[in-house]
């Protein structure tokens, strides 16, 4: 199945441009049908008959949210909630020996926003079937998102602009710009943090932190790689997708790097379950009564823990049922309610001892700070269970840091110095290019006005360093998109 | 009214021009946090019931969208 995804050569050299040709040849009224027939067309290849599960998905969802508009019952809800989610806990959670459909924790969340929307009144219906239909399997997005909020997509989505040659040529640079981060850099780390994690009893100390450190850019170069492919593809039809990550490392603090990292997840939990719950009766009066008897500090610190505490279990529940996942949530969750509760006073105390939290070094020290929770965050995220996860975190403290360490045992990880080298300098450009857009510095706008050598410079360079510097041949096979597996 | 919302908005955050700005949320001059302090606030203050419908971005762009809405809501 991974030659058929996203980065593979089936998506980028004949399905995306098949699908644009086609849509370019048909009428505009036409258009949302064909999309979504591509659509389908391409998870049947990817999934075969269960195709059928997201096209009863959006059935349901459509119809349902017809009715919910019509007749604002609570059943009318209900019903379609559970068909849904019970979907999703078939497949996904219940051990009955299923396969899931591809993308069905990503499409099943937009159907809930989507009937959680027009059921609080915040969007209109849809209209056509294959509206509904786009919003949930939309090629580009169906195997790992972003999942799409209605209110915030339908402007685009819904709009089915001609193709414009100056929207392929943005989308191509961007999709090449994501093979770059897959093929060239997350691919080769990929068999470094596999040795790691595979055989962790055998490492302690610094190769524990390198495998740590490692497998966090390898998920990011791999996820935002695939982001940029999934954005790019949307710009070549003129449909901006929302972005999913926003220069990560660049976090102050643990909410921080939650705005910048899986955007669309964190705003899905905001939007359907944070807010929701801050506006229930429950946290009202408790807002009424904790101010009068236990001063603010205390009643928003227990309003912090009703709102964030089921959003952070269902953020680890999402990612799947092992415990180390739900211990993932319960990380965030001690975090960012230790966060939120201490931000205020801490700032104070900064003040009160004069402190310059703008300072260079502090910052230093917060970004390590930040990027030591991030590391040990994704190290149980990847563990193949929490007490594995747990036993490599201790093992950083156990023996001498630095024993065991070589250029050798680098080499032993599976590869050469040579891709440590691509390694090396892709992380490196995709650092500068973090570090421009950080300080609005980066505008990709300009290198279309560019003048033509410019421009196809930077673009053969591009294209050519996939083509020799991608990780193919002996040794790596395809290598299948982690955020895919969820 | 208008005095009291941005004594409110100032109580949570007093590093934003608020009268200057269009995109408190969309911009995230807002964070979610402050957000939700800012609902609790309007509601005591001004006696009125804010819902999962009203929780929109457009609702909370700007002082002059929060006021609409909490006329809205008073009407």
């Amino acid at each position: 199945m991974g030659g058929k995804m996203y980065s593979g050569a089936f998506y980028c050299f004949i399905f995306l441009p098949v699908s644009i040709i086609i849509y370019a040849l048909t009428p505009r009224r036409f258009r949302g049908k064909v999309l979504t027939l591509l659509s389908l067309f391409y998870f049947f290849v990817l999934s075969q008959f269960l195709v059928l599960v997201p096209i009863i998905t959006i059935f349901v969802t459509h119809f349902a949210a017809k009715l919910i508009e019509k007749k604002k019952k609570k059943v009318f809800f209900f019903v379609p909630f559970i068909l849904l989610f019970g979907a999703l806990a078939c497949f996904k959670y219940f051990p009955l020996g299923l396969t899931a459909p591809i993308g069905i924790s990503f499409y099943t969340m937009a159907a809930a926003g989507y009937l959680l929307d027009v059921y609080w009144k915040r969007t209109e219906t849809n209209e056509k079937l294959e509206h509904t239909a786009l919003f949930l399997t939309f090629f580009p997005v169906i195997v790992e998102g972003p999942i799409l909020r209605q209110p915030e997509i339908r402007e685009t989505l819904f709009k089915f602009e001609n193709i414009s040659l100056i929207n392929i040529e943005k989308g191509a640079v961007r999709i090449a710009w994501g093979l770059f981060k897959k093929l060239v850099i997350a691919d080769r780390l990929s068999v470094a943090v596999g040795t790691i994690f595979d055989n962790y009893q055998n490492y302690h100390g610094f190769m524990i932190v390198c495998g740590a450190i490692m497998y966090t850019f390898q998920l990011y170069l791999e996820f935002s790689g695939v982001m940029d492919i999934v954005v790019g593809s949307g710009w070549c039809f003129g449909i901006k997708l929302p972005e999913n990550f926003r220069q990560p490392f660049f976090s102050e603090d643990a909410s921080d790097f939650w705005k910048r990292w899986h955007i669309s997840l964190g705003a899905w939990f905001r939007e359907y379950i944070f807010y929701p719950i801050s506006v229930s009766g429950v946290v009202k009066k408790w807002m009424v009564f904790g101010r009068k008897r236990f001063g603010r500090w205390f009643t928003n610190f227990v309003v912090s823990i009703l709102c964030l505490f089921p959003v952070w279990l269902c953020n680890g529940i999402w990612h799947g049922s092992g415990d180390n996942f739900i211990f993932y949530g319960m990380y965030y969750f001690v975090l960012i309610l230790f966060e939120t509760s201490t931000k205020q006073p801490w700032h104070k105390l900064m003040k009160k001892i004069h402190v310059n939290v703008k300072a260079p070094w502090y910052i230093a020290i917060r970004t390590v700070k930040v990027l030591a929770l991030i590391f040990i965050g994704e190290t149980i995220f990847r563990a193949n269970n929490l007490s594995e996860g747990l036993s490599m975190i201790g093992s950083i403290f156990k023996g001498g840091f630095f024993d065991g360490v070589s250029a050798q045992a680098f080499l032993d990880l599976r590869i050469d110095a040579m891709d440590y080298l691509a390694i090396g300098v892709g992380l490196f450009v995709v650092f500068l290019i973090d570090l421009l857009k950080e300080k609005n510095r980066f505008d990709v706008e300009k290198l279309f006005t560019m003048k033509t050598p410019a421009k196809w410079a930077i673009c053969y360079a591009l294209i050519f360093s996939v083509i020799i510097f991608g990780a193919y041949g002996d040794g790596y096979g395809d290598v299948a998109l982690i955020y895919a597996g969820f | 009214m208008r005095e009291k919302l941005l004594e409110i908005l100032n109580n949570v955050n007093d590093g934003v021009e608020y009268e200057e700005e269009t995109a408190l949320i969309d911009d995230h001059l807002i964070d979610s946090f402050g957000l939700i302090t800012i609902v609790a606030e309007i509601e005591a203050e001004f006696d009125v019931k804010i819902t999962p419908t009203d929780m929109l971005p457009e609702n909370f762009n700007s002082v002059d969208a929060m006021l609409q809405m909490i006329e809205r809501k008073k009407a």
